[in-house]
């Protein structure tokens, strides 16, 4: 079963998956629910706002090239800014998530102080 | 951070600048997403066309993505900002007589305020076109007591310009002179004696010939600006070594200024000459105090404060060279800009506080009736704003798009102004300073306003946050308080009347006070029009007697034209005799005093109203008086007041009370302020010529044309080449009193009528609009038989609150102005039934005349169409 994207993550999603060679918006999307397993799904219209956002940030750059299909498509690539956003976002998410099993983990005799 | 910003701003500049683009670029990338799917779909479903629809219907509504995309980029701001600007460009077209009125209304005030602006900027901000003239200063003397003198003597002058401290790159000195200067004919030349260094300093070029530099060659040279090039030569090709007589020197033309530059003072220079020439040919001049500017250019890496310290040593060394003057306690360093100095620019600037108080009550009338109208206009708008909010627009959005029209009448009315000034003030500032032409002065040229579009935009930014924020926020809050609960309130509508009834009484009021002020300065100016002199001001000239009034007076005397010469103490109508205490009847008075000597009264053709005119033993005795009529009954009321005798308190403690008796009684006549009016008491007491009192002559003549007093200053000249001996009529200074007032009555009467104008307008408009929100029970009560007169009375029943109560409160506030400026002058008798009746009368009058337009239409109302709206 599918998931929707967790709000506020799609930008790190979107970085990690340029991050792994330029590519076009279509392309990112397939990347993520792909790497996803398929266990996540993204709202088409919500990823090309993302991909401008980052752009506007300098966190990638763009340039337009043709694919194999000889369609012509924007390519997003990864900036030096954008790779060290990534390690940053990618170091809090792991905190995160931690701290999230943590809790999610935790026993009663844990609980009592 | 803030690099980070700036880079977003450049990119939203850069998309700006080519959205069409931009807009290309997202729908090719969405297309392509629409196709890359489609692609992938097919290879799973047959059909293309199935594949597109299924994976337009996976992205969603292509039209929002883009909204998205352009939020993401920051382009909402822009888009928001664009499309408020057309729909209130589209609503202010739907309405003309609206957007021209409230135009009109704000462009007015703001007109008048940019045109003083640009006057005061004229004087005060823009420079003389001098090299590094923002490193400018000027010096000035600190006295013991702390007052500043911002002059020199000569000869301090000189000792700071030859030796001048580290932190500068140098001093010069300047010292203003009116002199006779003669070519074929006198005319008046206003000269600059400057140091040689002067125009190297200054880097100010010669456009014809060559300017003063340390070279000896150039003693006796004179520089002349363009302006004395035209006034002496007449813009001759061959003015380079012309001869002309400065004060009865002769002086040749070395040079033509370039930049068109006319000296650093308010007054233009027609020449310069060198100090060292005006030290020699005038050397007991150069111990004057207070004759001599100095200034210079601070060093590249020079301070005022780093100058002020080097200058700290030497006050002692100028002190030593007039000992027996005031001494200087500290030598001051100002930086320097446009044509006045620091003290005369404060003062300047406090002159020009009242007018400055009365262009913002104007701009308070405007605004207050420009909220009267906006609120008027947005509330009719209620309906389409109820429609706005249930599409979605946030309660910022409709405040920002009300805002928005109102910003754009703003920026109207101030590129209006704007433009007004740019084509009035040049004329403006000639129309004031034309007689001071006419005396042969130059005033300075005034160039445009273009700097003055910052300053308007920012007051037309004010005046709409002023008018426009409050009508835009009260609409606003009616529908955004109500539209959840009862959306049906926004459509209601409350009404506002009260509010809008107390914006009226405001500017109704400040019209008022306006008015009235503009009356009493109108009375005033009027008063110098109409007072009597009790002779003809256009064949009496006056002339200073100078240094041999004797020889002046024979060589006078010798021209045809001349009638009569008599000598007096201060000139007739340029001064205020002096006054003094007199003690006559057992009581002091304080009357006028005038020496004058034998032909006085011959030449002004009076005679005596009784008893006799002086004679030469009255010159000898010094016992004698003659009063004017005025006088007689100020001391003797009722009685005759020949043979009697009254005492003359002493001007000083050195000199003896004097006793005097009345030997006649003449005419009063005007030769003071006449600003007080004609009936001045004035003693006459005998001198004469020779005498120290007797500084001026009056011609009486038979031609006073401007051939003939040319002549008689060359006569003049001759005898006193050192004296400012020009010829002045008497119907010039009677002029020069009567000028600032008559400017001052324009100036008081624009803005009261324009006040007036748009307080009228405003009560209009809000008469109209009070009977189009009661048109239905108007004509509910025309149904029922109400008589037209009845309806009529109805409706203006709040507009003659209004009108009285703005009288009520403009009144006391005007009344109270007058006391206050009776604690600063007596010059003024301002309270007068003209200006505290007559106009808030005929104030009232045409306000209601202005109500009772709009509320005769309400009687005219059809019930049967009223009542089916």
């Amino acid at each position: 079963m599918a998931h929707n994207v967790v709000p506020g993550t799609l930008e790190l999603l979107a970085l990690k998956a340029i991050s792994l060679g330029a590519e076009h918006g279509f392309g990112v999307l397939q990347r993520i629910q792909m790497c996803s397993g398929e266990l996540l799904r993204v709202e088409q219209g919500a990823l090309y706002p993302a991909l401008h956002r980052l752009e506007a940030q300098g966190l990638v750059s763009t340039r337009w090239g043709v694919t194999e299909n000889r369609r012509k498509a924007k390519y997003y690539e990864l900036t030096a800014a954008g790779a060290e956003r990534l390690r940053q976002e990618h170091s809090q998410w792991r905190s995160l998530v931690e701290a999230m099993d943590r809790v999610l983990a935790a026993q009663p005799q844990q609980a009592s102080r | 951070m803030i690099r980070r910003l700036g880079a977003q701003l450049r990119q939203l500049v850069a998309i700006l600048r080519d959205r069409r683009s931009f807009e290309r670029e997202i729908d090719a990338e969405l297309e392509f997403h629409l196709q890359a799917r489609a692609d992938q779909l097919q290879s799973t479903t047959v059909d293309r066309a199935e594949a597109l629809r299924q994976a337009r219907i996976e992205l969603g509504m292509l039209e929002l993505h883009c909204d998205q995309i352009r939020r993401s980029r920051g382009l909402h701001w822009p888009d928001w900002i664009s499309a408020d600007l057309r729909l209130a460009w589209r609503s202010l077209r739907a309405t003309p007589v609206y957007t021209l009125t409230a135009v009109v209304v704000l462009a007015a005030p703001l007109a008048i305020g940019l045109l003083l602006h640009g006057l005061y900027a004229a004087y005060s901000d823009h420079s003389p076109p001098f090299d590094r003239v923002e490193r400018w200063v000027h010096l000035y003397g600190d006295n013991m007591d702390d007052r500043q003198r911002p002059r020199f003597s000569a000869a301090q002058a000189r000792l700071l310009v030859e030796h001048p401290p580290s932190g500068v790159d140098g001093l010069y000195s300047a010292r203003l002179l009116t002199l006779p200067l003669a070519t074929e004919r006198v005319l008046r030349g206003i000269g600059v004696a400057v140091s040689s260094n002067y125009f190297d300093l200054t880097g100010i070029p010669a456009a014809r010939g060559r300017v003063y530099s340390a070279n000896e060659s150039d003693r006796r040279g004179v520089v002349l600006s363009q302006s004395g090039w035209t006034r002496f030569f007449q813009r001759r090709e061959d003015v380079l070594g012309q001869p002309l007589s400065i004060a009865g020197q002769p002086f040749t033309v070395i040079g033509v200024a370039g930049r068109d530059f006319r000296g650093s003072n308010e007054i233009g220079a027609h020449y310069w000459m060198l100090s060292a020439d005006h030290q020699a040919l005038w050397p007991e001049d150069q111990a004057i105090m207070s004759t001599t500017e100095v200034g210079g250019f601070l060093a590249s890496v020079g301070s005022t404060a780093a100058l002020t310290q080097a200058l700290g040593q030497r006050a002692e060394a100028l002190n030593r060279l007039h000992p027996d003057q005031p001494r200087l306690s500290a030598i001051g360093v100002e930086s320097a800009r446009g044509f006045l100095r620091e003290s005369d620019r404060r003062e300047l600037r406090l002159a020009l506080v009242p007018i400055a108080a009365l262009v913002l009550l104007m701009l308070l009338i405007a605004a207050a009736n420009l909220t009267n109208l906006v609120l008027a206009r947005f509330s009719a708008r209620r309906h389409d704003m109820a429609l706005r909010a249930a599409l979605g627009a946030t309660r910022g959005r409709l405040f920002a798009q009300l805002l928005t029209e109102c910003a754009l009448l703003g920026t109207a009315a101030a590129t209006f102004a704007w433009i007004a000034t740019l084509v009035l003030l040049r004329p403006l500032h000639e129309l004031i300073f034309s007689f001071m032409a006419e005396l042969g002065f130059d005033p300075i040229q005034v160039h445009g306003g273009a700097a003055s579009l910052p300053l308007a935009l920012t007051m037309a930014l004010l005046a709409t946050v002023a008018f426009g924020a409050l009508p835009s926020w009260l609409a606003t809050r009616i529908w955004s308080r109500r539209a959840q609960a009862e959306p049906q309130a926004g459509l209601k509508g409350v009404p506002r009347s009260r509010l809008r009834g107390a914006l009226m009484v405001v500017q109704l009021a400040a019209s008022v006070f306006l008015v009235v002020v503009a009356a009493m300065i109108g009375g005033v100016a009027s008063q110098t029009q109409s007072t009597p002199l009790g002779y003809d001001p256009n064949l009496l000239v006056s002339v200073d007697s100078g240094t041999n009034p004797q020889a002046l007076r024979q060589a006078l005397l010798r021209s045809p034209h001349v009638r009569e010469i008599a000598a007096t103490s201060t000139p007739p109508l340029m001064g205020e005799p002096r006054r003094r205490e007199v003690l006559a009847n057992q009581s002091s008075h304080g009357l006028q005093l005038r020496h004058v000597d034998l032909h006085w009264f011959a030449t002004l053709g009076m005679a005596p109203l009784r008893g006799r005119l002086f004679n030469a033993a009255d010159t000898d005795s010094q016992s004698t008086v003659v009063l004017s009529r005025s006088a007689a009954e100020r001391l003797w009321p009722g009685v005759d007041p020949l043979g009697k005798t009254l005492e003359l308190t002493a001007a000083n403690e050195s000199v003896l009370p004097r006793r005097l008796t009345v030997v006649g009684v003449v005419a009063d006549i005007a030769t003071g302020f006449l600003i007080r009016g004609a009936e001045q008491p004035m003693l006459y007491l005998p001198a004469r010529l020779g005498d120290a009192e007797l500084q001026t002559l009056l011609l009486s003549l038979s031609d006073a044309s401007p051939s003939v007093l040319a002549e008689l200053y060359a006569v003049a000249v001759a005898v006193d080449p050192l004296g400012d001996s020009r010829p002045q009529r008497l119907s010039e200074a009677l002029r020069a009193q009567q000028l600032p007032l008559r400017i001052a009555s324009y100036v008081g009467a624009s803005l009261g009528w324009i006040a007036l104008a748009i307080s009228c307008l405003g009560l209009y408009g809000l008469v109209s609009f009070a009977v189009a929100q009661r048109r239905r029970e108007i004509g509910v009560r025309v149904a029922l038989g109400a008589r037209s007169i009845n309806v009529i009375v109805e409706v203006m029943r709040a507009a003659v609150r209004h009108i009285a109560l703005g009288i009520a409160i403009g009144l006391p506030a005007a009344y109270a102005l007058t006391v206050l400026i009776s604690h600063f002058t007596d010059l003024l008798q301002l309270v007068d039934l003209q200006a505290f009746v007559l106009a808030p009368a005929l104030l009232g009058l045409i306000a209601a005349v202005a109500a009772w337009l709009p509320a005769r239409q309400s009687a005219r109302i059809p019930p049967s169409e009223a009542l089916r709206e």
